[in-house]
């Protein structure tokens, strides 16, 4: 039976000037699970915040099970059965997980007390129903990644969610876990509900959905079974006509990383471009130390929950570590001031790119000069005609055709990763610290990145790679790092994917070190 | 809630203003026994006379300065409850420094801004105190910049009518200032004084320093959002400015009641300004430029409430009930867009592990 039907969505943002979505129409069935795929900026959030009714469209028409809904309204669309589960949490984190389940539609004693007994039994009966893998006694803000975006899909199902919508769900999550996640999507499926999904990992369509919907600017271009269909396919159907608009960029971009040698790569005896000694970052963890020369690219690999947060701030300089240093040159990182540490030793791009990477309620234009502000005179501060100019400059190198005055929020998150990647690797930083970075790319951005990353270390940088999965490491890094429950459990040369069995054993406890031999 | 467009939220404001003046209208119509001369008196007495007039244009002068600190400390994400005894430590410094300088053959305008400089000075580094505990402690600002503040007004208080008292005076108040060393009077009889063009002046001056110099942009992103300001090196020391800043302002403000509008010090002079100030400062949503036709709002409401009680039978304290009539039409029309947002606490960035 078909659950939902969305036909001919057009949906215009005037800030961007950008048709996000451009007559967009599809359909679901009961027990489908369908991908919907794209490059950044194809309009895939748009579509999906509009069927979970956070958007309202400038036209088009939305039915379930046959039935006209009104746009742009949550309490409608959940009331329709439509569970939308967004890429950002929701839930209340000082809450447990069957109190979030029922928040808004409490069971009550005599109409005014929480039911909490009841809660928890619904809650349990519900996560029992669909093997789900979590604690409903839990609070929300104990909970991993992984488990809090269980928790979503459970509140949507709560809800009377017949069609979920999920944005991005494996976007935050470890290899391991997406697995689970989709095992969990499917026994969904089979129990009777249509599941939408978005998502830029196409590994994951090919193996979890049934169908797909390729969107390439705001258009579908594609609506197809999963069954006999393959990655490259659907790369060549997501990828722009002609295939002009990153080619340029990528060129821009190749022009702006500095000439071989620019960054003065170190000479012989003089201190590692990067250095931590003997941090502790949790007690009771070991004392953890490395060294990274000019030009090197160290994969630092973790599963969430075992140190990768507390070495991102130690090495950014955000949070002095409990015990231990962190060296830049040689000089203490933590005795160098803010401003010149960032705007002309480190480039960072943090994994929580949405309130440390960009402040989203100030112009792009802010965000972009952020790192340049010492660069302009006062005239030049008061007169805002060479700071606009920059700006501009700084978007056409990153392809970005966006008024700058906008807010940093109207960005997809693809191009919120790019700009941030062209913000930081670009003058004379000679160390970068980069977590996830190629997370939320579309594979173009993602080759385009990776190139970003090879040359910055070509031209002598020592960059510091911070992820939890190997795939992002393998391509980039020299050497590869684990750590385990905040001490480094393992340093190596990067052996290629050969060594993911390895390396994953470690990250998850089951080996304790060793090498790969 | 929406944060709201540049013009959706101007526009916002001036209905809002609008209905707090319909409301405002009908507190005469019950407050009253001749309404209908009260509410002429109200809204059209300060208009009445160039002497009125020009005594609403003097008042909302140190309002006006009051709103501007309180609106930068807030651009910076700080809330700085202090500009009352930051107003009240800038008439006394401004009048022990006039007095100290008087007979030292010194120009009367180097005295003059010399007084106006100490009572900036003062009030800064009354602002400064919170800086410093939040620093040292974690204090809250918004609470230690109240309560600083709250203890500064008794200690001025004491100093004036105790101490420094004029002996040939009934008066709670220091000795008179010779009219050498006031700020000019600009339309005598009336009280108007330099003080108001040096209101604007400095309404101008803060809105080009928050919108175009880079200390005003590392302010607005430190205000907007700390983590992001604190991952791109932009330190705690924009807060401190942003306080410091803020401080000076409410003390400067204090200096033209004492060297503008009344000529001498006196216990209790402050009378509500930093809180009005405030009060200015989210109706204007922080903008120093918006700041000027809400601090004249604000004084045509207490000049009008004078002008009631004196020709007609209304109460003095009507502005208080249509100050926050509007106060709450305004806030309550607006939830963001330009609340000063607090989202983290100093110091380290919160993340689970």
């Amino acid at each position: 039976m078909e659950l939902l039907s969305v036909r001919g969505i057009r949906k215009y943002f005037p800030e961007t000037d950008t048709l996000a979505n451009d007559g967009v129409s599809l359909a679901i069935k009961t027990g489908e699970l369908r991908a919907v795929v794209g490059e950044n900026g194809a309009g895939k959030s748009t579509l999906a915040k509009i069927v979970g009714g956070l958007l309202r469209p400038d036209s088009g028409e939305l039915l379930v099970r046959g039935r006209t809904i009104r746009f742009g309204s949550v309490r409608e669309a959940e009331a329709a059965g439509i569970g939308f589960v967004p890429q950002q949490s929701l839930l209340a984190p000082g809450l447990t997980v069957a109190e979030n389940l029922v928040l808004g539609h409490e069971p009550r004693l005599g109409g005014l007390f929480l039911d909490r007994r009841r809660a928890y039994v619904d809650a349990a009966l519900l996560v029992e129903r669909f093997g789900f893998k979590l604690n409903p006694e839990l609070r929300v803000n104990e909970l991993s990644p992984a488990e809090r975006r269980q928790a979503e899909i459970a509140r949507a199902l709560a809800r009377g969610g017949e069609l979920l919508v999920l944005d991005e769900p494996t976007s935050i999550l470890a290899e391991s876990e997406s697995e689970s996640l989709f095992a969990l999507l499917k026994r969904l499926a089979e129990d009777g509900k249509g599941i939408l999904f978005i998502t830029h990992r196409l590994a994951e369509v090919l193996s979890a959905a049934t169908t797909i919907t390729v969107l390439r600017e705001g258009r579908v271009v594609a609506d197809m079974p999963t069954s006999g269909c393959d990655e490259g396919e659907l790369s060549r159907l997501m990828k722009r006509d002609g295939h002009s608009g990153r080619a340029g960029a990528g060129a821009a971009v190749r022009a702006a990383a500095p000439e071989r040698g620019a960054l003065r790569p170190a000479g012989p005896g003089s201190p590692p471009a990067l250095e931590a000694r003997a941090l502790v970052l949790r007690p009771g963890a070991a004392p953890l130390s490395f060294a990274l020369g000019a030009g090197e690219v160290l994969g630092v690999v973790a599963l969430a929950g075992n140190g990768l947060n507390p070495l991102e701030d130690a090495l950014s300089g955000l949070r002095r570590p409990r015990r231990g240093r962190v060296l830049i040159g040689g000089e203490d990182l933590y005795a160098i001031e803010p401003e010149e540490l960032r705007s002309r030793r480190l480039a960072y791009v943090p994994s929580d790119r949405e309130s440390r990477g960009l402040c989203l309620q100030a112009s792009l234009r802010d965000n972009l000069l952020v790192l340049k502000r010492r660069d302009f005179s006062a005239r030049e501060w008061l007169f805002s005609r060479r700071r606009s100019e920059v700006a501009a400059g700084m978007a056409v190198a990153l392809n970005l055709a966006a008024d700058l005055r906008a807010r940093a929020a109207s960005l997809s998150g693809g191009n919120r990763q790019r700009l941030l990647l062209s913000r930081e690797l670009e003058g004379a930083r000679s160390v970068a610290v980069l977590a996830e970075p190629l997370q939320s790319l579309d594979l173009e951005a993602q080759a385009e990145a990776s190139r970003q990353i090879r040359e910055w270390a070509a031209a002598g940088a020592a960059i510091v790679l911070l992820s939890s999965s190997l795939e992002e490491v393998f391509p980039l890094a020299d050497r590869i790092a684990v750590l385990y429950r905040g001490s480094l459990v393992h340093e190596g040369k990067n052996e290629g994917p050969a060594s993911a069995h390895f390396l994953l054993a470690l990250m998850t406890g089951l080996r304790t070190g060793g090498s790969a031999a | 809630m929406k944060p709201l467009s540049r013009r959706e939220s101007l526009t916002a404001r001036i209905v809002a203003l609008a209905a707090a003046l319909a409301l405002a209208a009908l507190y005469p119509l019950v407050a009253s026994h001749e309404p209908l001369s009260a509410l002429h008196a109200f809204f059209l007495g300060p208009f009445s006379s160039s002497y009125a007039f020009y005594s609403l244009l003097e008042s909302a002068a140190p309002l006006l300065i009051c709103a501007l600190g309180a609106g930068l400390a807030f651009r910076a994400g700080v809330f700085n409850l202090g500009g009352e005894g930051q107003a009240a430590v800038g008439t006394l410094a401004a009048a022990l420094t006039v007095q100290g300088l008087e007979s030292s053959g010194l120009p009367p305008a180097l005295v003059l801004l010399a007084g106006l400089l100490a009572a900036g000075a003062a009030g800064s580094l009354l602002a400064l105190l919170s800086t410093a505990a939040e620093l040292w402690s974690g204090a809250e600002v918004l609470l230690t910049s109240f309560l600083f503040s709250q203890a500064a007004l008794v200690a001025v208080d004491w100093a004036i009518g105790g101490p420094l008292k004029a002996s040939e005076s009934n008066l709670l108040a220091m000795p008179p200032i010779p009219a050498p060393f006031r700020l000019p009077r600009l339309a005598p009889p009336s009280t108007l004084s330099l003080a108001a063009p040096l209101a604007l002046a400095l309404a101008f001056l803060v809105s080009l320093a928050v919108d175009r110099t880079r200390s005003g942009y590392e302010l607005r992103l430190f205000g907007r959002n700390r983590l992001f300001a604190r991952a791109s090196g932009i330190g705690e020391g924009v807060g401190a400015l942003a306080m410091a800043a803020s401080g000076a302002l409410g003390g400067v403000a204090g200096a033209t009641l004492v060297l503008g509008m009344t000529g001498r010090a006196v216990e209790g002079m402050t009378g509500g300004v930093g809180w009005n100030g405030l009060a200015v400062a989210l109706v204007a949503g922080s903008h120093p430029m918006g700041a000027v036709p809400a601090a004249l709002f604000f004084a045509w409401l207490d000049a009008g409430a004078r002008q009631g009680s004196i020709l007609s039978n209304l109460s003095p304290d009507a502005s208080v009930v249509m100050k926050a009539v509007a106060l709450f039409l305004i806030t309550a029309r607006i939830g963001s867009g330009w609340h000063p947002r607090r989202t983290w606490k100093a110091g380290a960035p919160g993340r689970g592990e």
